[in-house]
C-alpha cells in the first residue's frame, strides 16, 4: 500500500530527474495518471535534487526537538522512546513546575490545517477524561512548525516490562487487573474506547497505581491516516513502523482484525487478552507472523492449559466471557469484569481452584513452603545471632571475618542469597575448568551447581539466580548470556545475550548491562535505556528503594579505572567519586543511603581498601587490608559482607645465559622487570607492592641466582653497557633522570631541559657516553632524545608524535612509535622520513634489535601465552622464535602487557619477564559499618 | 586485541555470505573505531572534532591484511564500519550538544562525497533522525546514504556493497538525497 505508493513516487522521480528540467513538467502531467498528490509529492522531491556535480551544501529549515531543545513553556529533558504517533520525551513545564512526556507529532503532520484542527477536537475530548488509573491527556502544544501531545509523564515499568520478566503472581494480576478495568469503565462511560489496549499502554508507577496510557489515540490517529495521509510518505511510513514495533496485531479483536466497526467490547476482548497474559507470562493470540496471529484470533481458543493451576475459577470464567469471538455474545460491561475480579480478590469467593488441577497447585504450594521454612530458618538464625549479639559484652566492635573458600584458584564474582548466608559464586581452581559454586549456610562445603564456565550475576529476592552462561572474561567480567535459574538447582532459562553486568530491583525488575554490538547500554526498569557510557561499566546494582542504579563508570574500554556514579530513573546521571585508578566491587549499603566499593587511586595492582561514599558525594574508607580486596555484596540487612581478599603477585621468570632451565627470579610481591645486561647476566628490576611500602625500589640481581641488590628509589630504564650505572626515573610524574651507581659512587641527576616528564623508556648507546630516552615537551609533543651523560640539556632526535622504543646495536636508528600505535624505523637526528616497519601485525610490540641489526625480537598480541617472533627489517620476514608460559598457569591474570616487562639479550641467548597472577579466598565479613 | 588476520578472515567469511561472521567483525570494528576516535577527540585534532572518512580508513589499514582483501572486500568492510561510524558520530553529536547547544558536530570534508556529513548546515543528529525515517520507506536508500556518508565509500564501492549496477547506485543516491533536502528543509524556515 504505502510502500506501493513511495514505488511510484520514486519512479516517476527517478525517471523525470533524467530530463531537462524544462521537460520535467510535461513528463510529470503525462505520467501522473491525473494523480494531483502523486505529481504533487514528486514535484517536491524534483525541487529538493541537487546536482550530483554541484556538491551545494544542505540546508536545514526544519527545527527538530533536538535544536530546538523547547516546546513553548516546555523544556525538553531527554528522550524516553518512541511510542504511537512519534518520539516521546520527558519535559519540564516550566509554567506549572512539572515534568510532563511530550508526544512530538511528525513534522508533516503540521502541513495539513485541517488535519490538525481535527486533531486538536479530538486531543479535547480526550482531555475531559480524568481518572487515577487514566495517564491524562493535558493538551496539545505547538510552537515553530512542531506539534505536540502535552501528556501526563509516568515512571514506572510497563506492564508489557513486568511480564517479561515471568508471569506475575495471581494476586498482583487481579490487582492490576481491577485498576486497568477502573479505567477503561470510566472511559467507556463517556463513550471513548482505547481500541489499542495491551501491556506495552499499560504502566505500573511507583507505589503500584496502575496507569494507561495512549486512551483513544488509536481512533484520532487512524482516522487522521485513512483518508490523507497516504498521499505523505513520511507520515505513513512512521505509521507503519509503529505497527511493525506493535509487532503483532495479537491484542485486536476479532472484528478489528476484519476490520469491522468497533464499540467498546473491542476493549473487552484487549482487557481479556492483557490478563491471560499476565496470569501466564505469554500472549493469548501471539504466533509467529502476523497472519497466523490473526488467524489464531479469528479462530483458535487460547490454551487455557497454560493458566496456572491456582487461577480461581471465577477468574477462568471472566477469561471466557472476554475471549467469545462473537462480541454480541462476550461480556457486554467492563464493569462487570472490575466486580469479577474484586470478587475474586476477596478469598470469601476467590478461592476455589479447579479441582483437575489441585496435583500441580500441591506441588507449587510445597516449593512455596520450602522457602517459608528457609525464612523461618534465616529467622531464627537471626534471632540467635541477636542473642549472642545482646548478651555479649559491649567492646569496640571489630569485623569478624569467616572464610569461605579453601583451594587454591581465583574467584571472578559472588553474590549473597536473600537469606544473607547462602553465597553463589564463580571460581577457577587449580588444574579445573571455571564454574558456579554455591555454600549453603548449614555446610561449609562449597557445592558445585553443575554450570561449566558460567558465572554469577545476581540472585533475586525470591531466589532466582541471574547467572551468566558461556561467560567470556571481558576485562575480569563476565561477558554472557543471561539466564535465570533456581538457586536450588536446575536447568537455566536464557534471556539475553551479550550481557556484562545485571542485579534485581525491589520491584522484581532487573537492571541489565549488554553489549548491543557497539556500545555498552544499563538498562532498567525493563528495557528502559538509562545510561550508554563511552567506554564501559561494571558492578551495577540497584538500589534498596529502586530508583537510582549506581555503578563503576570506567571511562576507557579495557581499562578499571574510573568513577562512582548512579542514574536515576529519568536518566539523569552523577559521579559521586572519581579518579580511581582501579575499581572493583560494588554494592549498596542496606539503608540505600551509601554506596559501598573497593579500589585504589594510586594503582593498579591491588586494591586494598573498601570506601563508602553518600549520595551526596561524601567519602569514608570502611576498612583496609593487606593484599587486595574487592567487594562482592553486602547482605539484605548490612549484617554480612561478602568479600574476595586476595593476592596479586608479579614474579620473574628468567633463564640465563646457557641455563637449561628458567627460574624463579622473583624477590618480593611485584617483582618487575627493567632490563637485562647484554650478556644476560644481570638483571635490573623493581618492586612496587607491599614489599616496598609501595614506594618504587630498584634492584639489581644475577640470572643465575644470588641476592638482589637495593640500588634506590625509581623506576629503573636502562643499565649501562658496563654495568656500572642504572638509568632511572623518579617522582610522579616522572620529572627527574638520575644514574644510580650499581657499586661504589654518587648518583647523578641529568639537567631536564625542555622535557616536562620522562615516558617509560631509555637506552645507552653503546658507547655508553649518551642516552637515548622517551619524553614529552610541556607543549604535549611527545618525541625521543639524546643527551649526554657528562653534561648538556637533551636534544630532541625525532620529529614530533614518534616516541623511540628500541635502539639499534650501533646506537643510530630507533624503533618508534606514532601517535595511532604504528612502528617506524627512525633514524636519530637525521631529517629522512621515518620508514615503517615492515611487516608487522597490529598487536604486536618490538622488544629488541637482534645483535646483527637486521631483525626484531616483535611480542605477538596474546593472552596469557607470550609469543615472540623475530622480524627481519629488510623483508618483514616472521619467524617464531618462543612461546613462553609460567610454569604454574593457576591464576595468571597477565602476562607482558607491558613490554616493558619483557627483557631479551640481542643474541637471543636469555631473556627475563614479568608474570601477573591474582590468587583469592571469599569471606563473609561481620560488623562492618 | 583483534590481529588483522582474524578480522580479515571474518570480513572474507561475511562478504561470502556467513551472516554470523558480521555479529562477531562488528564489535572488533568498534573497539577500534572508539579507540581512534577517543584519541583524536582527546585533543590531538583542532576544535574537538571528528574526521569520518579519516577515521574510517583508518580503522580499516590498521584492522585489514590488505594484501589479503581486494577492493570488494574493502568496501564490505567500509559498510560495516559505515553503520558503526553513524552510531559513534550521533552519540559525539549527543554528548557535544548537551555542551554547546544544539550545533552539532563540525566535521571536515575529505573526499568529494562527504557532502552531507561535511556540510555544517546539517547537524549530524538531524541527518541521523531522517535516515530513521527513511529506512522506514526505502531502506536501500537510507542504506546508500549511510554508507557514502558515514563510511566515505565511492559510488562503484557502495554499488558493491548493495549489490547494485554503478548507475543504479547513482540514482539511488540521487534520489535518496533529494529526498533527504526535502526533509531537512521542510516546513517554516526557522
Amino acid at each position: 500500500m504505502t510502500d506501493d505508493r513511495w514505488r511510484r513516487v520514486k519512479a516517476l522521480f527517478q525517471a523525470a530527474v533524467e530530463r531537462p528540467p524544462a521537460e520535467r513538467d510535461a513528463f510529470l502531467a503525462a505520467h501522473a495518471g491525473g494523480d494531483e498528490a502523486l505529481r504533487r509529492e514528486v514535484e517536491s522531491l524534483l525541487a529538493s535534487d541537487t546536482n550530483d556535480d554541484d556538491p551545494e551544501p544542505w540546508r536545514l529549515g526544519l527545527p527538530t526537538i533536538e535544536t530546538l531543545r523547547r516546546l513553548g513553556p516546555y523544556d525538553i529533558v531527554a528522550p524516553i522512546g518512541a511510542g504511537a504517533m512519534g518520539e516521546v520525551y520527558r519535559a519540564r513545564d516550566s509554567k506549572l513546575n512539572r515534568d510532563v512526556a511530550l508526544k512530538v507529532l511528525p513534522p508533516l503532520f503540521a502541513l495539513d490545517p485541517d488535519r490538525v484542527a481535527r486533531f486538536k477536537r479530538e486531543a479535547q475530548v480526550l482531555a475531559a477524561l480524568s481518572h487515577s488509573n487514566i495517564a491524562a491527556i493535558y493538551g496539545l502544544e505547538e510552537s515553530q512548525g512542531l506539534h505536540a501531545l502535552v501528556l501526563e509523564l509516568v515512571d514506572g515499568p510497563t506492564l508489557a516490562d513486568r511480564i517479561a520478566a515471568g508471569p506475575l503472581a495471581i494476586d498482583e494480576a487481579i490487582a492490576i487487573g481491577r485498576q486497568v478495568a477502573d479505567a477503561l469503565e470510566a472511559a467507556h462511560d463517556k463513550g471513548i474506547i482505547h481500541r489499542d489496549l495491551k501491556p506495552a499502554n499499560i504502566k505500573i508507577a511507583p507505589g503500584g497505581t496502575v496507569k494507561v496510557l495512549d486512551f483513544g489515540l488509536a481512533k484520532v490517529w487512524e482516522g487522521a491516516s485513512r483518508d490523507q495521509l497516504s498521499a505523505a510518505p513520511t507520515l505513513t511510513a512512521t505509521l507503519d513502523r509503529e505497527r511493525s514495533l506493535l509487532g503483532t496485531p495479537a491484542y485486536m479483536s476479532p472484528e478489528q482484525a476484519r476490520g469491522r466497526a468497533l464499540d467498546k467490547r473491542t476493549d473487552i476482548w484487549s482487557f481479556g487478552c492483557v490478563l491471560f497474559e499476565m496470569l501466564t507470562g505469554r500472549a493469548a493470540f501471539a504466533d509467529e507472523t502476523v497472519s497466523d496471529t490473526i488467524a489464531r484470533v479469528l479462530e483458535r481458543d487460547v490454551d487455557w492449559q497454560a493458566l496456572p493451576a491456582s487461577t480461581p475459577a471465577r477468574v477462568r470464567d471472566l477469561l471466557r466471557r472476554c475471549f467469545q469471538k462473537d462480541a454480541s455474545r462476550r461480556l457486554r460491561d467492563i464493569g462487570d469484569a472490575r466486580m469479577e475480579l474484586e470478587d475474586a480478590a476477596n478469598p470469601m469467593y476467590g478461592a476455589a481452584v479447579d479441582a483437575s488441577s489441585a496435583p500441580a497447585a500441591r506441588g507449587h504450594d510445597r516449593r512455596g513452603r520450602l522457602w517459608r521454612l528457609l525464612g523461618i530458618v534465616a529467622i531464627l538464625a537471626l534471632a540467635v545471632l541477636a542473642v549472642v549479639v545482646l548478651t555479649r559484652p559491649t567492646a569496640v566492635a571489630l569485623p569478624v571475618f569467616r572464610q569461605l573458600t579453601f583451594q587454591r584458584g581465583s574467584i571472578g564474582g559472588a553474590r549473597l542469597a536473600p537469606d544473607g548466608r547462602t553465597v553463589v559464586y564463580r571460581a577457577t581452581w587449580a588444574g579445573a575448568q571455571p564454574g558456579l559454586f554455591v555454600i549453603r549456610p548449614e555446610s561449609r562445603q562449597s557445592g558445585s551447581l553443575g554450570l561449566a564456565n558460567a558465572g554469577i550475576y545476581a540472585i533475586s529476592s525470591s531466589g532466582e539466580l541471574a547467572v551468566s552462561l558461556g561467560c567470556r572474561l571481558n576485562w575480569g567480567e563476565c561477558l554472557g548470556t543471561l539466564a535465570l535459574m533456581p538457586i536450588t538447582g536446575g536447568s537455566p532459562r536464557q534471556t539475553v545475550k551479550d550481557v556484562l553486568g545485571a542485579d534485581w530491583g525491589p520491584d522484581g525488575m532487573m537492571a541489565v548491562v549488554s553489549f548491543t554490538g557497539a556500545t555498552y547500554r544499563l538498562q532498567y526498569p525493563g528495557d528502559r535505556v538509562l545510561y550508554e557510557p563511552s567506554g564501559w561499566i561494571t558492578g551495577v546494582r540497584v538500589s534498596p528503594r529502586g530508583d537510582r542504579v549506581a555503578f563503576l563508570d570506567h571511562e576507557l574500554l579495557g581499562d578499571t579505572g574510573g568513577s562512582v556514579s548512579i542514574v536515576d530513573l529519568r536518566g539523569q546521571k552523577s559521579v559521586l567519586s572519581s579518579g580511581w585508578k582501579s575499581l572493583h566491587g560494588l554494592a549498596w549499603s542496606s539503608s540505600g543511603d551509601e554506596i559501598w566499593f573497593s579500589g585504589s587511586r594510586t594503582g593498579k595492582g591491588g586494591s586494598s581498601t573498601l570506601y563508602g561514599v553518600t549520595l551526596s558525594g561524601r567519602e569514608r574508607t570502611l576498612f583496609s587490608s593487606p593484599g587486595t580486596l574487592k567487594l562482592n555484596d553486602i547482605s539484605r540487612d548490612g549484617q554480612r559482607v561478602l568479600l574476595t581478599r586476595g593476592t596479586t603477585r608479579g614474579g620473574i621468570i628468567g633463564l640465563a645465559p646457557g641455563g637449561e632451565h628458567e627460574r624463579d627470579l622473583s624477590w618480593f610481591d611485584y617483582s618487575t622487570v627493567a632490563d637485562l645486561s647484554s650478556d644476560g647476566r644481570s638483571l635490573v628490576f623493581y618492586e612496587w607492592g607491599e614489599g616496598v611500602g609501595a614506594r618504587p625500589t630498584i634492584f639489581i640481581r644475577k640470572t643465575d641466582g644470588g641476592d638482589a641488590i637495593q640500588l634506590g628509589e625509581g623506576r629503573p630504564l636502562a643499565l649501562s653497557p658496563d654495568g656500572r650505572w642504572v638509568a632511572a626515573v623518579q617522582g610522579s610524574p616522572t620529572l627527574q633522570l638520575v644514574l644510580l651507581p650499581t657499586g661504589a659512587g654518587e648518583a647523578r641527576r641529568l639537567p631536564r631541559g625542555s622535557v616536562a616528564e620522562y615516558l617509560d623508556w631509555a637506552a645507552w648507546s653503546p658507547d655508553g657516553r649518551r642516552i637515548v630516552f622517551a619524553g614529552r615537551e610541556s607543549t604535549d609533543v611527545r618525541r625521543t632524545y639524546v643527551q649526554d651523560v657528562d653534561g648538556g640539556d637533551p636534544r630532541p632526535v625525532t620529529p614530533d608524535g614518534f616516541v623511540g622504543i628500541v635502539l639499534s646495536p650501533d646506537g643510530r636508528s630507533v624503533v618508534a612509535v606514532d601517535r595511532y600505535g604504528e612502528y617506524y624505523v627512525c633514524s636519530l637526528g637525521q631529517p629522512t622520513e621515518p620508514r615503517p616497519l615492515a611487516g608487522y601485525r597490529d598487536g604486536d610490540v618490538p622488544l629488541q634489535w637482534s645483535a646483527d641489526g637486521r631483525a626484531v625480537f616483535v611480542r605477538e598480541a596474546g593472552n596469557l601465552t607470550l609469543r615472540i617472533d623475530t622480524l627481519d627489517l629488510a623483508t618483514g620476514t616472521r619467524r617464531p622464535w618462543k612461546a613462553l608460559t609460567p610454569p604454574d598457569p593457576t591464576a595468571v591474570i597477565d602476562i607482558g602487557s607491558d613490554p616493558g616487562q619483557i627483557r631479551i639479550t640481542p643474541d637471543g641467548k636469555a631473556y627475563a619477564y614479568t608474570y601477573w597472577t591474582f590468587e583469592g579466598e571469599l569471606y563473609l565479613a561481620e560488623g562492618l559499618k | 586485541m583483534a590481529s588483522p588476520r582474524s578480522v580479515t578472515a571474518l570480513l572474507t567469511d561475511w562478504s561470502r555470505g556467513d551472516s554470523a561472521a558480521l555479529d562477531q567483525l562488528l564489535p572488533l570494528v568498534y573497539a577500534e573505531l572508539r579507540r581512534i576516535a577517543a584519541r583524536q577527540l582527546r585533543g590531538e585534532r583542532a576544535n574537538h572534532t571528528l574526521q569520518p572518512t579519516a577515521l574510517v580508513h583508518e580503522v580499516y589499514m590498521r584492522l585489514v591484511d590488505q594484501r589479503e582483501v581486494d577492493w570488494q572486500g574493502r568496501a564490505h568492510f567500509l559498510g560495516v564500519v559505515a553503520r558503526v561510524m553513524r552510531r559513534i558520530l550521533v552519540d559525539h553529536a549527543r554528548r557535544h550538544g548537551a555542551r554547546k547547544r544544539g550545533d552539532g558536530v563540525q566535521c571536515v570534508p575529505i573526499d568529494d562525497l562527504t557532502d552531507i556529513a561535511a556540510a555544517p548546515d546539517v547537524p549530524v543528529l538531524a541527518l541521523d533522525l531522517a535516515l530513521a525515517r527513511l529506512e522506514s520507506i526505502d531502506p536501500g536508500l537510507a542504506r546508500i546514504v549511510e554508507l557514502r556518508a558515514f563510511g566515505g565509500l565511492t559510488i562503484d564501492e557502495a554499488a558493491h556493497v548493495l549489490r547494485v549496477s554503478p548507475s543504479t547506485a547513482k540514482r539511488e543516491w540521487r534520489t535518496a538525497k533529494a529526498w533527504l533536502n526535502q526533509q531537512l528543509s521542510l516546513g517554516p524556515q526557522a
